[in-house]
């Protein structure tokens, strides 16, 4: 019974986790131009984010070590510092946007610019941190994430046609825009596999105490967790496409088009959704970065790291998300339009897959971590397949970005 | 989003025609939304801005222009709580996309 309630508590706050500004934007634009079409690309992104953070889970399970310990301890702090460098530069850009996916909420909601909003949100975000225990924030935040529910329950009110959705689940090549139908690919699949989320899914194992037992808590958690989180996004792609695209509105490339999807199905109740689940589902982002990054440095630099401890006794932990926080809200506030942030910030993500997933790959093929527990012949494919498609978005990603002139 | 269509390689004239068009429409949808009171005014307000500013920058110039124009009127309309004023603006704003329509490049 307590590890059924676990189980629940872990799917529950993996889908409030799920939904964040990437995600949102992305479902968004390719279900307006695209109507049904990228499904298989959330479909995709949401399998191996599974496969990811099961990964994650088991190896601080059994090893009793976080992802970033791991690969500090086993390949030196000389090799370290290189995927160290391009988590920590992915965890601050995405950062960035998630706070400026908060001020924009708060912009929605009160009317005052976005840039207003930035540092007021960062000092929310540090004050949860420096006061708030690990169970707080991730269950509490994660709670109150279950609004963006909404959009799936606006995308059955729809009435879609789900014949075409069985259809958009399956590749396919585009019929139009061949281009920017291959550059949304990359970005959906960025927003997905996010480092951050297994870095600090690990990390949450540690500080939770998870020994062997929660094997079987954890293949729950991931699988159903990330599925229901693949949904969400899923059921803002179908709104999008029968809200905006049905209205003509192909391209969504600024964020007052948003709030629309939902207004055309809740009314003025879609709105308060809208403002709702946009500002909780990037505040919960916020705080989960903000630590992550935390995570990072300390457990990089074998300083002592723990959220519920309190700040004298991890002062560098609590040093790193402080001026992580202030320093990410920056950009927002000096104006600097989330949404072209939150593009960068997948793009770059992207690039920074293979960093981040090839050790993690021999670390879970290392006998003296996981004994008998290490990857089989599937995980190892579909970690495989990760890296290599994390090259491909690299490849692809970067100079689309760039050539294109965002 | 932002711009994830405008960042690739298709063809630029059918892209800020996609952009305008995109603009205008969602200026409909944001005055509908207030004449059914299904959003608040000071959100409509900002939207109609950001489209204007959106649709002003693109070309073919006079047709954006007329499209802008009208968008201001029914932004001015809403906030002055006319409601006849925004439907008036807003037909308007259909017109013109229509005028858009007939002269949009095509591939």
């Amino acid at each position: 019974m307590k590890k059924l309630l676990e189980i629940s508590l872990g799917v529950v706050t993996s889908v409030g986790g799920f939904l964040e500004i990437g995600s949102l934007a992305t479902a968004a634009q390719a279900g307006a131009l695209f109507g049904y079409q990228l499904i298989w690309a959330i479909v995709l992104g949401t399998i191996c984010i599974i496969f990811l953070v099961e990964m994650a889970g088991r190896f601080a399970a059994v090893s009793k070590h976080t992802i970033a310990d791991g690969i500090r301890e086993r390949f030196g702090f000389n090799f370290f510092i290189w995927p160290f460098l391009a988590i920590a530069g992915v965890n601050f850009l995405v950062l960035a946007a998630e706070i400026g996916g908060v001020a924009i909420a708060l912009e929605l909601a009160t009317g005052v610019g976005f840039q207003w909003w930035a540092i007021p949100v960062s000092f929310a975000a540090w004050l949860l941190l420096w006061k708030g225990t690990f169970g707080l924030i991730e269950k509490g935040v994660s709670f109150l994430g279950l609004v963006a529910l909404c959009f799936v329950v606006a995308a059955v009110v729809l009435k879609p046609d789900w014949s075409a959705i069985g259809r958009g689940a399956i590749p396919s090549l585009p019929e139009h825009d061949g281009s920017t139908y291959w550059y949304m690919v990359v970005a959906i699949l960025g927003a997905s596999i996010s480092p951050y989320l297994f870095l600090f899914y690990s990390s949450g194992a540690i500080e939770d105490q998870w020994d062997e037992s929660y094997l079987g808590v954890n293949r729950a958690i991931a699988a159903l967790g990330m599925s229901f989180g693949g949904t969400i996004s899923i059921g803002v792609l179908i709104v999008a496409a029968i809200v905006l695209g049905g209205q003509g509105i192909t391209m969504v490339d600024d964020y007052h088009q948003l709030p629309l999807m939902l207004t055309a199905v809740f009314g003025y109740w879609g709105f308060i959704l809208f403002v709702a689940a946009l500002g909780v589902a990037c505040f919960g982002a916020t705080l989960e970065l903000g630590l992550q990054q935390a995570y990072l440095f300390a457990q990089g630099f074998g300083w002592n790291w723990g959220e519920d401890l309190k700040p004298s006794q991890d002062p560098g932990f609590s040093a790193v998300y402080t001026v992580t926080l202030l320093a990410a809200a920056l950009p927002i506030a000096l104006g600097l339009d989330p949404l072209q942030l939150t593009i960068l910030s997948m793009a770059v993500t992207a690039a920074s897959l293979p960093l981040s997933v090839f050790p993690f790959l021999v670390l879970m093929n290392d006998k003296r971590y996981l004994g008998r527990h290490g990857n089989g012949t599937i995980s190892n494919f579909a970690i495989i397949a990760i890296i290599a498609l994390g090259c491909v978005l690299a490849l692809v990603a970067i100079p689309l970005q760039f050539l294109g002139g965002a | 989003m932002v711009c994830l269509a405008s960042c690739s390689n298709d063809s630029s004239g059918q892209e800020e025609w996609r952009s305008l068009r995109s603009s205008a429409l969602t200026a409909l949808a944001a005055v509908e939304a207030w004449q059914n009171q299904q959003a608040p005014a000071e959100y409509v307000e900002r939207t109609l801005d950001a489209m204007r500013e959106s649709v002003a920058r693109k070309k073919p110039a006079p047709v954006a222009t007329d499209i802008a124009a009208a968008i201001l009127e029914a932004r001015k309309a809403i906030a002055e709580g006319d409601g006849k004023g925004a439907r008036s603006a807003s037909e308007k704003l259909s017109r013109d996309l229509s005028v858009a329509q007939q002269a949009k490049p095509t591939q």
